[in-house]
């Protein structure tokens, strides 16, 4: 081995390089969870939480605390005039519970980072049809969907603006005190 | 650019070498996909803790026996039980019981818990100038903490407030 004059010991180098791969290996597995765009476990967490979130929000919002006041989602379905909202702050002068209920979406999701949709799913006579009430634009692929059903009574819709009694109708007439069942529906998405 | 040569009888040309480089590194792409859904299941302890937590954060959020108002309002909870949730989980001696009656004690294996109660932007919730919920024990540096956060309305103060739930080994 005189005549070679190459700077290179194969077996140290091995050695050396084979550790440096397994390093990067365990690298790389260690920090793999942590990208959003891996079908992994952890994003599977992370859309749990965002259902998890929604759900619950929906949930508080549809608190009655006393029999004189409906909860606070059927008094922004009941103030609402039937026109669609852009934008995440979209918390127009529109004044009344409407507009409570927009804040509080505001507050507890787009402050997260959250971005949602909410629309409302309703029956009329020729089948049932559906209207944006906040619109923040399309969701991503990994959106999640909760929902909560509110039932409308008659007596409830007596104050209700023109425009929405003439949207959302009586499905049965006058003849029980049930007016029509709306259903809620929030998509969820990460910005 | 290969340039053929008549002396050089090299079975290699430089798009050989593209060839393979690209097949090691789709193969490399390939491997890392694979492996690192296939390992994580069988790390310890990896998924174990955040579905431990979301067990007690249901118990505390949506039961009456935790903080809840009633069976009927999930969601919906009581000051006083949230008093009570924190001088109990802050006494060491009604500590463990609290962890058996939210299901993280058995006779193998030990959880901790950290639970609080916030306002929406993270600050800790505040009745009378006193913090209401925040007990448990603390997490160390490297433990692997399972996180869930509830959202809850306080029926005393009309709030919207958030309970966070920590749960490790």
């Amino acid at each position: 081995m005189i005549r070679n004059d190459r700077a290179q010991l194969y077996t140290m180098e091995a050695i050396a390089s084979a550790m440096l791969l397994i390093v990067v290996v365990i690298f790389v597995l260690k920090a793999a969870p942590l990208t959003p765009n891996t079908a992994s476990a952890s994003h599977m967490h992370v859309e749990k939480e965002l259902e998890m979130r929604g759900q619950d929000l929906l949930t508080v919002l549809d608190y009655t605390p006393s029999d004189t006041e409906p909860s606070q989602l059927k008094q922004a379905i009941l103030g609402w005039t039937g026109g669609q909202f852009d934008g995440q702050a979209a918390v127009r002068p529109l004044g009344g519970p409407t507009n409570v209920t927009a804040n509080r979406f505001k507050e507890v999701l787009g402050a997260a980072g959250i971005a949602y949709n909410v629309e409302v799913y309703y029956s009329t006579l020729s089948g049932a049809e559906s209207r944006a009430i906040l619109w923040n634009g399309r969701p991503s692929d990994n959106a999640v969907i909760v929902s909560r059903k509110i039932v409308l009574h008659d007596e409830e819709m007596e104050g209700a603006a023109q425009s929405l009694i003439d949207s959302i109708p009586n499905m049965d007439s006058n003849s029980t005190k049930f007016y029509n069942i709306v259903v809620v529906r929030m998509t969820l998405w990460r910005m | 650019m290969m340039i053929w040569k008549p002396g050089n009888d090299r079975g290699q040309v430089s798009l050989d070498y593209i060839i393979g480089i690209t097949i090691f590194i789709f193969s490399f792409l390939f491997m890392y996909n694979l492996l690192t859904g296939l390992l994580l299941p069988f790390q310890f302890n990896a998924g174990e803790v955040v579905p431990m937590a979301e067990r007690a954060s249901t118990v505390l959020a949506e039961s009456s026996s935790g903080l809840a108002i009633s069976e009927s309002n999930p969601n919906v909870i009581d000051l006083d039980k949230a008093k009570w949730l924190n001088s109990s989980l802050n006494n060491p001696s009604q500590y463990n019981d609290m962890l058996i009656q939210l299901g993280l004690s058995t006779t193998n294996i030990n959880y901790n818990i950290n639970v609080s109660l916030r306002h929406i932007n993270n600050t800790l919730y505040k009745n009378l100038g006193k913090t209401v919920l925040n007990a448990g024990a603390l997490p160390d540096d490297y433990a692997n903490v399972g996180k869930i956060t509830r959202v809850v309305y306080l029926s005393q103060d009309s709030q919207i407030l958030l309970l966070d739930v920590r749960v490790w080994l």
